[in-house]
């Protein structure tokens, strides 16, 4: 499903990512772990296409991204679920709004099986809640509904526990496991070795990110 | 419709309501709405009154007959007398009627005052001619004119009318021009409203790009609120101007100082359809305005 081909990027003249090659196969979970700074939420990027590597190959879904034109990001972009550390809900809108965000974009009405995914994350009595009215733990619940609400191939998580405690923590983790256990494709970057020992007992594997490299198909957890 | 506008497909409007900036636009949409339908009313009203003038004047004819001063009284009254036999079998002519003394000393009151000896002017006798129909045949009246009365010219004040029918057309072309410069202001207006709106709502821009939000998505979700709020506003500006005339004091006929901006039956029909008109060009304007600054701005970001 994502393949990178000794892919290099940097910023500002400093090299991020240097020769990286690795392989994630579909309904794979893995953790992408390394120090702040190392390159884990670059490697999201180039994922996601918010960067292309300066040299080598990512490919996602098979395509070459440095090949997909910007008109064709989008699409692309629909296939994934992406949950950022600072959620990004709209604050205008309530939690079952945004959680039916997705479908709007994608020009589907929604169905109620969105109801069902935000009682499955926890959020079934806060649908007419607004963002601001939830706490953090909640907001990201609701950032991973939204997320997956359009049922997508990837799921993309940058530091999803950062601004929430340990509880919260093992329970966002433990969806994860029940999403990549559904079939999907899971990569979450993370520094939270809790959030990882939550997910023990599952088939995750860890790709560290150290020096600008990263181990191939990861190692387990 | 509304929900076209509100950029909304069976939910609540995706970009956030705009707040100091939505309305900022509408009351600058009011001012060029009220500006744009003052200007067309000013124009229509131009078109009216030179109109109406042109169309008077085309219907009366004046008739000067020149006789010498050593000819003396007896060969004026029979000069006249001969223009006026020629005018009375020529098709065309109504009536015609010589304006005696009384009535020149009046039309010439104005400027030499209501005690001034007329008849010690050297002025033309002047025969008032009513047309009916198309009129005679100007060359063959003339010719005819000065055959019986060798003073006589005929005068179907072409010369007053041409810069009257001129004169409006001016007025309408810059009340055009009001129109247009309007909704280039508002148009621009929006643009960076827009564009400011955009980048400051970048988060909003990147949730919806991070779950495939296409750029025409994203673009017509700020333009839909905008072009509502200007278009309210216009038609609010416009609702203004086309109840201006109904404020002003009534000028008639009778002081010959119609002004053509009076209320009537014509601007009671006009009003509601400028008002939507111009609602209608201030959220076309503001929809296209706003695409083309999203247009700009997301192909940055």
């Amino acid at each position: 499903m994502i393949e990178f081909e000794s892919a290099s990027v940097g910023y500002d003249g400093r090299v991020v990512l240097a020769d990286v090659s690795l392989t994630l196969e579909s309904g794979s979970l893995h953790f992408v772990t390394g120090r702040s700074g190392a390159g884990k939420t670059t490697v999201l990027r180039l994922i996601y296409l918010a960067l292309r590597p300066d040299s080598g190959a990512v490919r996602v879904f098979g395509r070459d991204t440095r090949e997909v034109p910007r008109r064709e990001e989008a699409a692309m972009r629909r296939r994934m679920g992406i949950v950022l550390q600072d959620c990004d809900l709209l604050d205008h809108m309530s939690v079952m709004e945004n959680i039916e965000l997705p479908h709007r974009v994608a020009g589907r009405q929604p169905g109620p099986e969105l109801k069902e995914l935000a009682a499955w994350v926890g959020l079934g009595k806060r649908l007419d809640a607004r963002p601001a009215q939830l706490s953090a733990g909640e907001r990201q619940r609701a950032a991973l509904a939204r997320a997956v609400a359009a049922s997508p191939d990837l799921i993309i998580a940058d530091e999803p526990t950062g601004n929430v405690d340990a509880e919260a923590a093992a329970r966002i983790m433990s969806l994860f496991v029940e999403l990549n256990k559904l079939g999907k494709t899971v990569l979450i970057a993370t520094h939270d070795l809790n959030l990882m020992r939550a997910a023990q007992g599952s088939r995750a594997r860890v790709l560290k990110v150290e020096g600008g490299r990263v181990s191939r198909s990861g190692t387990p957890l | 419709m509304r929900a076209l506008f509100a950029g909304r497909r069976g939910g609540p409007p995706i970009a956030p309501g705009g707040g100091a900036i939505g309305g900022l636009i509408a009351l600058v949409a009011a001012a060029m709405g009220f500006l744009a339908a003052a200007a067309a009313i000013a124009g229509l009203a131009a078109g009216e009154v030179a109109g109406r003038w042109s169309a008077d004047l085309a219907r009366v004819a004046t008739v000067r007959v020149w006789t010498p001063e050593a000819d003396g009284q007896g060969a004026r009254e029979a000069a006249v007398t001969a223009a006026l036999s020629v005018l009375a079998v020529t098709p065309g002519v109504a009536e015609a009627r010589l304006i005696d003394e009384a009535a020149q000393r009046a039309l010439l009151a104005p400027w030499l005052g209501a005690e001034a000896d007329v008849s010690a002017l050297p002025l033309p006798s002047l025969i008032d001619v009513r047309l009916e129909g198309a009129g005679p045949d100007v060359a063959d009246v003339s010719r005819q004119l000065s055959a019986a009365a060798p003073g006589a010219e005929w005068d179907d004040h072409g010369e007053w009318r041409g810069p009257l029918i001129r004169a409006a057309d001016r007025v309408r072309q810059a009340a055009a021009a009001g129109v247009a410069l309007a909704a280039a202001a508002l148009a621009a207006m929006v643009a960076v409203a827009a564009a400011a709106t955009l980048w400051s709502g970048a988060g909003v821009v990147r949730t919806l790009r991070m779950i495939g939000a296409e750029d025409a998505f994203i673009s017509r979700a700020f333009a839909g609120p905008f072009a509502l709020r200007a278009a309210l506003g216009a038609g609010a500006g416009a609702l203004a101007a086309a109840a201006l005339p109904f404020t002003l004091p009534q000028i008639g006929v009778e002081t010959g100082l119609e002004t053509g901006l009076a209320a009537g039956a014509d601007l009671i029909v006009l009003a509601p359809l400028l008002v939507l008109s111009t609602a209608l060009v201030a959220g076309l304007t503001a929809l296209a305005a706003t695409r083309a600054a999203a247009w700009l701005v997301l192909r940055r970001g």
